[in-house]
């Protein structure tokens, strides 16, 4: 494929931008990338993990000229407040670089960092180039390589043991200035024992941007620790095309929830990768999404069950209108020492149109006999008798349908431990499904 | 009220409806008896419109208006209510919302405001109250974890809120205890009015123990073939339904 060839060239041009990480660790994590990316290449449609998702549109879209570390403050935009505003950390990104101007983060207890990777690269670079090897000796694909060897910023949170964070920290990505290019964010979390955080990612077009996001995530509970993500995914027509990659290890009794709310986009595939590498560690990956026009949701789960007494859940419902596809691949590993291992695993759909399209993969590779297990797909249309039920009390058929589609998804939303973000998704999703409902009154 | 002439009317193209005719006047009770399979709850399905119930044949004039050109919401915001002999569940749907959603359908069809939060609360009390369900139970999802018992009175608690013109019964009491029966009997017992007519379906008639019907129908074979006062009924209990098939075979 003729990108493959550029990206040398792009990665020689650009190198020099590293300022004072020139010839550091950092750089020489970089070029190793880039010659591994050379030697590799990059994955194609006849890969069985791209038989449904086609990695085309990445291969169409420019790098990031300014994929360099170095800052680039946005001057266009001075604020950035939402109506909604919640009361947390607020970190801005716009076309991937952080905004300092326009972020807001709290003083927490000592010991606590919530920074950019661009400050991280120069202050923490202990607790990064070790990941950054270890990405590099064992990719997934060539996107991991080519997310390391063109990373520019990100995000950096280190909490200390025994810390429960005040405030949730949300991270709002943007995107400005009708761009049309691919990004590159690296970001890295830390989570240490018995600590408590929550965090929102929430992705944003402010124009007619057309981001081509390739995204690494890497994330370490250790023992006792609790972490909540929460991902919003909701754009406009262009907006963002997602290859969001997390990998999330987990020590003993650690307990981990990512929810993958994705109400449009073009391109998303959110792949998560869990190891569930000591007793008592449990993580629950669930996700909705609603899939209009051309939209393509691909969620890719892989839970390793590597030590025993873990429970691992996959959950994920989805609405399937128009010409949209979704891809669900969950992957149930369980190692020969993983007894009593709980896993469950579930995709329901509710197809829309006769033009909307379902993959749902489940791939169980269990080598432990003491195992509870289950997984289960399912493809349907709307419950008719649920449906006539609403209606024979004089509901119009459009209202009742979009009460029925809004209650099959919401379910996930249930599990949202902060009303405030809960609240505001289900209003996103009342939004997209033109439900009008009277929620008002709910207490007596 | 309602007058239904020669109605033929087809499931999955078979006919089961076969030329039943019924007037039903305001404030009148009617009860339709029958063995299994005459056709019973088809005609409680295609009074409330149901997909794949398909009219070939005949009329059903509700309050002087077409019933059979109307959707099923717009039946229903015109006042006919069907009390399900399965109640559905809804998963995600609060029975609190449902309610008023639906109040505020007919209301808005009507050219009228959304009904006060206020005025809401104290007509689901008092109506919660008729069929002795818990408050609890209205945030909740609709029928979800609820015992047979309690979906039905929660079909006679929704017909009381929806205050309808025609109220159509599909064999409520089956499968209700002897309480449960008792329950429904009242709240429906309590709505009866001048201008409210119901229409029963039932395959016993110990619910007509408890609700007093001003007439008393027997359905065959896609059609009634006998009509009566509520002595029909204990007629029906006496003997049977035999007689009824030996007199129409």
């Amino acid at each position: 494929m003729g990108i493959l060839q550029t990206y040398p060239h792009i990665f020689r041009a650009l190198e020099s931008n590293l300022g004072n990480l020139y010839n550091s660790e950092i750089h020489r994590c970089k070029q190793e990338a880039m010659d591994r990316l050379t030697a590799m290449g990059m994955p194609n449609r006849k890969m069985e993990r791209w038989r449904h998702t086609s990695p085309l549109p990445f291969y169409a879209s420019e790098l990031n000229p300014s994929f360099s570390p170095l800052h680039r403050k946005h001057v266009g935009i001075h604020d950035f407040n939402r109506k909604d505003e919640i009361n947390a950390h607020k970190l801005v990104f716009v076309n991937g670089s952080y905004q300092e101007h326009l972020s807001k983060v709290y003083t927490e207890a000592q010991g606590v960092t919530i920074c950019s990777m661009n400050e991280a690269l120069t202050k923490h670079s202990e607790h990064i180039t070790p990941h950054l090897k270890e990405i590099c000796r064992n990719p997934h694909d060539g996107f991991n390589l080519l997310n390391l060897a063109f990373f520019g910023d990100g995000i950096f949170i280190k909490i200390p043991k025994d810390t429960v964070l005040e405030r949730p920290i949300h991270w709002i990505f943007l995107a400005a200035d009708n761009a049309r290019f691919m990004i590159n964010p690296y970001h890295q979390i830390h989570c240490g024992a018995n600590s408590k955080v929550q965090i929102i990612k929430e992705y944003q077009s402010l124009d007619n941007s057309e981001l081509y996001v390739n995204s690494h995530c890497s994330t370490f509970l250790d023992q006792g620790a609790h972490l909540e993500f929460t991902m919003i995914q909701n754009e406009t027509v262009n907006g963002f095309h997602h290859l969001n990659n997390h990998i999330v290890q987990q020590k003993r009794d650690s307990n981990f929830k990512q929810t993958a709310v994705s109400l449009a986009g073009r391109l998303l595939r959110n792949q998560v990768f869990v190891r569930l590498q000591e007793p008592g560690a449990n993580c629950a990956i669930q996700g909705l999404y609603y899939g209009k026009g051309d939209d393509h949701v691909d969620n890719r789960i892989t839970v390793k069950h590597l030590s025993p007494d873990c429970e691992s859940h996959q959950n994920f419902k989805g609405l399937l209108d128009d010409k949209s596809t979704a891809v669900f691949n969950g992957r149930i590993y369980v190692e020969e020492d993983a007894q009593r291992t709980n896993a469950f695993q579930s995709n329901k759909n509710i197809i829309l149109s006769d033009y909307a399209t379902v993959h749902s993969q489940p791939q169980l590779e269990i080598y432990a006999d003491d195992v509870k297990c289950s997984h289960g797909a399912t493809s349907g249309q709307i419950d008719q008798d649920a449906l006539f039920y609403l209606v024979s009390r004089g509901i119009p058929l459009d209202q009742a349908k979009a009460v029925l589609n809004y209650a099959f998804i919401a379910e996930i939303t249930e599990k949202i431990s902060l009303p405030t973000i809960r609240e505001h998704i289900q209003e996103l999703m009342r939004e997209k499904l033109n439900y009008a409902w009277d929620e008002e009154l709910t207490e007596s | 009220m309602l007058e239904i002439k020669n109605l033929h009317a087809n499931v999955v193209s078979k006919p089961i409806l076969k030329g039943l005719n019924l007037n039903i006047a305001p404030g009148e009770v009617h009860a339709i008896m029958g063995p299994n399979g005459t056709g019973k709850s088809t005609l409680a399905s295609t009074l409330a419109g149901r997909n794949g119930y398909e009219v070939t044949k005949g009329d059903i004039v509700f309050e002087g208006e077409d019933l059979l050109d109307m959707e099923p919401d717009e039946r229903a915001r015109a006042g006919v209510f069907l009390a399900f002999q399965y109640p559905v569940e809804i998963p995600g749907v609060t029975t609190i919302n449902f309610m008023k959603s639906a109040i505020n359908a007919r209301r808005k069809a009507e050219g009228e405001a959304a009904i006060k939060a206020s005025e809401f609360m104290a007509e689901m009390k008092k109506n919660l109250e008729l069929v002795e369900i818990n408050q609890e139970f209205m945030k909740r999802s609709v029928n979800v974890g609820f015992s047979g018992g309690e979906k039905k009175r929660n079909e006679i608690f929704q017909m009381a809120m929806l205050n309808p013109k025609l109220c159509i019964l599909d064999e409520t009491d089956s499968g209700l205890d002897i309480d449960a029966l008792r329950v429904v009997s009242e709240g429906v017992n309590a709505m009866r009015s001048k201008e409210r007519s119901f229409l029963i379906i039932t395959h016993y008639q110990r619910l007509l123990d408890y609700i007093q019907p001003d007439f008393v129908h027997v359905m065959y074979n896609g059609k009634i073939v006998k009509s009566g006062d509520k002595s029909l009924a204990k007629k029906l209990e006496d003997k049977g339904y035999d007689w009824i098939k030996e007199a129409n075979a």
